[in-house]
């Protein structure tokens, strides 16, 4: 009775939750980005151009993640098209030795169903920054002078550090003496540089941050790192199938500038304006509600975004979907285990070595595993998450009855099954509640975390923030992720009320 | 009439039950007593398909009328809970449902097995009559209760689909002795209208004795002497008869006058 009960709210949560469905006629264009900020901009501009032809639907899926999971997400049709710079696709993509042109680039990717196009305008190739001032006082210009100072403190970008057109073929080329740099996110080094903890760092040509923090850029004096033009990366069949949106996405040709970039990213930056007014004002429309820079980002307006509802609904989707899922398997793994004490261990071992894995690995796996990005992979990921508590606590809630009870149950002549619905899980009932407040609760903290694969939710906000630097977007995703688990909390305390038998929560003298 | 046919139970290197081999006789009241640990109580499991027995095997017939064909049925771990429904079971504190009010505990079983809804409705009532429970208290959780009202309860549940056979163990140990004494009247009364076969285990002599027609006496996990209370004061089978009566101190002479 109690879990009828249970199932009808978290049905009901489930349907309020859900995600609007895209309407089956409507053609749909989905554009994604990667997790910086120039990426978040571009991808904001295709969205607002290919939105304005008027012809299909057009989605965005903002900051997915590294090079690695966009790629990924669009040779599987999760997006449609994202900006990309022709040396990553070059190098690490294609893993070709010799520089390629944009139409051999293309012809390598067309067995993938992909096609590389419409140059933006702009190279943002990475380079070697270091403080001006400390620069001068060594005396270095190029990045084959840094080779004279191994005691420089290297702070590098995490994929730059992996990736093979990065740190290693950078080391061997200028045969640099630095053994350990560290890894840092790219959001980060310009307060890791300014602060003084690291000296040298890579940066994208286009940062906002290189004049504001005083940067040198170094010279690249042996040409190691190749052109990066930013183009776009699209399927196929995107042109055809949403012609006239094609054509307004290709009118962006040769429209922006290095300079102009640059600025667009400081209007990011340093003057906190949102992706999608930097777009509009780029495209010309500014009907964004305030011209000027900062007023229009006050922190309440910012947590109350015209995103805070889709937010949260995907983010309430997320963790009550898992959360279904947890209880459908888990209450019974619970009894499993408590009915036959030889799969107890099993059972409860497995369940806690799931709780170890950290949550990015685990989101990876099954996006790998799935070759999809979005909400299935992170429901699933949260799903088993949310076992633990379910499952531990379902088994003690069943092993903590008397057996004095037990004995009457058995003793009336009940089955084992009418005992169990009857009399044993009614019994459990606190302690099984008690575990599924602990995993819903677990759940909103994890599934900010969902954001890195597309999934959505408050934690898009949090990333966009990690991504920006800008403490007050990662707060505005925090926040009402920690008001969510507070709620979620209140709200189960009340449940607690209407599922719990009545004779169970009076105190008794017994 | 039930027959325990040579039942034993070990735990580990402890003997609980010895080879027993005893038959209650149909419509009487039989007690089982003695010093705890003397096997009583697993005796009792074993009767009720509660704990299967290392050897031997409990044969229950239950009569005309009972759904089974006339002949004795043997208990087993397919046939125990169609039989359990022909046995009431009491333990002490009632055993109830802490998640169920007393007329949800008293019904459990008949709802389940979808009794019709008018007749459990009149039985309820006849039997809060029986046990002098008042009907208000029905709709109270066993926690509101007193220890009283709760064996109360309990005996009603157990009476519910009126079994023939009635089995007790440790009914009254919770109890006060005011309303120990009020329920021990009460319970006798019952007994003696409803005409069940009763088995009733207490560790209490002068309780076994206002009780018994039959007193079983265990020790060890066997039994040392089986008789009316005048036998077992009387003509002791062993020194052990004696001692355990006489450690009770109970004003037996008072109880039984004429010897």
């Amino acid at each position: 009775m109690a879990r009828n009960r249970l199932f009808l709210i978290l049905a009901l949560a489930l349907f309020i939750a859900q995600p609007g469905t895209v309407s089956a006629q409507q053609s749909t264009l989905t554009v994604g980005s990667k997790r910086f900020t120039e990426s978040y901009i571009l991808g904001a501009i295709i969205t607002r151009a290919a939105a304005a032809a008027g012809e299909a639907k057009v989605q965005y899926k903002q900051g997915l993640g590294n090079t690695g999971i966009v790629f990924a997400a669009l040779k599987t049709g999760n997006i449609d098209v994202y900006p990309e710079y022709t040396g990553t696709i070059d190098q690490e993509l294609l893993k070709n030795k010799t520089p390629s042109d944009l139409a051999s680039l293309s012809r390598q990717l067309a067995p993938m169903g992909l096609a590389v196009g419409v140059p933006l305008g702009f190279n943002d190739t990475y380079a070697l920054a270091m403080p001006e001032a400390k620069a001068k006082q060594l005396g270095i210009r190029t990045i084959s002078d840094l080779a004279k100072h191994p005691d420089l403190k290297l702070g590098l970008d995490q994929e730059f550090l992996k990736r093979a057109d990065g740190w290693p073929g950078l080391k061997k080329a200028y045969h640099l003496p630095f053994t350990n740099p560290e890894g840092l996110d790219h959001g980060l080094v310009y307060q890791a540089i300014g602060s003084g903890a690291i000296d040298v760092t890579d940066i994208y040509s286009t940062d906002a941050k290189i004049a504001r923090y005083h940067l040198l850029v170094l010279e690249d004096n042996r040409q190691y790192f190749p052109a990066y033009d930013a183009v776009l990366l699209y399927r196929l069949d995107v042109p055809k199938r949403v012609p006239r949106t094609w054509a307004a996405i290709e009118k962006l040709k040769n429209r922006i500038t290095a300079t102009e970039m640059i600025k667009m990213n400081a209007a990011a930056e340093l003057q906190g304006e949102s992706f999608t007014a930097i777009a509009a004002q780029f495209l010309g429309r500014q009907k964004i509600s305030a011209a000027g820079a900062g007023e229009s980002t006050g922190f309440l307006h910012l947590l109350f975004g015209s995103d805070f509802w889709t937010l949260t609904k995907q983010h309430l989707f997320l963790v009550f979907a898992s959360l279904l899922l947890g209880i459908i398997v888990g209450i019974p793994l619970g009894i499993a285990a408590e009915r036959s004490p030889s799969l107890a261990q099993p059972i409860l071992g497995f369940v806690g070595v799931l709780q170890t894995i950290p949550s990015l690995a685990l989101l990876i796996f099954f996006l790998a595993a799935l070759h999809r990005i979005g909400s299935i992979p992170a429901i699933l990921a949260l799903f088993l998450y949310s076992l633990l508590p379910i499952v531990r606590n379902t088994y003690s809630g069943l092993l903590d009855i008397p057996p004095s009870l037990r004995e009457s149950a058995a003793a009336l002549g009940l089955s084992s099954g009418a005992r169990l619905r009857l009399i044993e899980l009614p019994l459990a009932a606190r302690s099984i509640l008690a575990g599924v407040k602990t995993s819903a609760v677990i759940n909103v903290g994890t599934a900010t975390i969902a954001a890195f694969i597309g999934a959505g939710g408050y934690g898009e906000r949090i990333v966009e923030g990690l991504a920006l630097n800008r403490t007050d977007v990662l707060l505005a995703g925090a926040l009402p992720a920690a008001a969510l688990a507070l709620i979620i909390q209140g709200a189960f305390d009340i449940l607690d009320r209407w599922l719990i038998p009545a004779g169970l929560r009076i105190k008794g003298d017994r | 009439m039930i027959a325990v046919d040579g039942i034993s139970k070990t735990y580990g290197a402890r003997h609980a039950l010895e080879p027993t081999t005893i038959a209650f006789s149909p419509g009487e009241t039989t007690v089982l007593i003695g010093p705890s640990g003397c096997g009583k109580s697993t005796m009792l499991r074993i009767i009720m398909g509660l704990i299967t027995p290392d050897t031997g095997r409990v044969l229950l017939d239950l009569g005309p009328g009972a759904g089974s064909d006339a002949g004795p049925v043997e208990m087993t771990r397919l046939s125990a809970n169609s039989l359990r429904h022909a046995m009431g079971y009491v333990i002490q504190d009632g055993g109830l449902f802490p998640h169920l009010t007393a007329e949800h505990n008293v019904t459990l079983l008949a709802r389940y097995l979808e009794r019709d809804e008018n007749q459990i409705r009149d039985r309820v009532k006849a039997l809060a009559d029986l046990t002098q429970l008042p009907a208000a208290l029905l709709r109270r959780y066993p926690t509101e209760l007193s220890g009283g009202q709760r064996q109360r309860v309990g005996l009603m549940r157990s009476l519910m689909l009126d079994p023939p056979i009635l089995v007790l163990d440790e009914p009254l140990g919770a109890l006060d002795p005011i309303t120990r004494y009020e329920l021990q009247g009460q319970l006798k009364g019952i007994f003696a209208q409803l005409k069940k076969t009763v088995i009733l285990v207490t560790h209490d002599m002068g309780e076994a004795i206002y009780f018994g027609a039959e007193i079983v006496l265990m020790r060890d996990g066997r039994v040392a002497q089986r008789g009316t209370p005048g036998d077992l004061l009387e003509r002791p089978a062993e020194p052990f008869v004696s001692e355990f009566i006489r450690a009770q101190r109970s004003p037996l002479p008072q109880l039984l006058p004429e010897g």
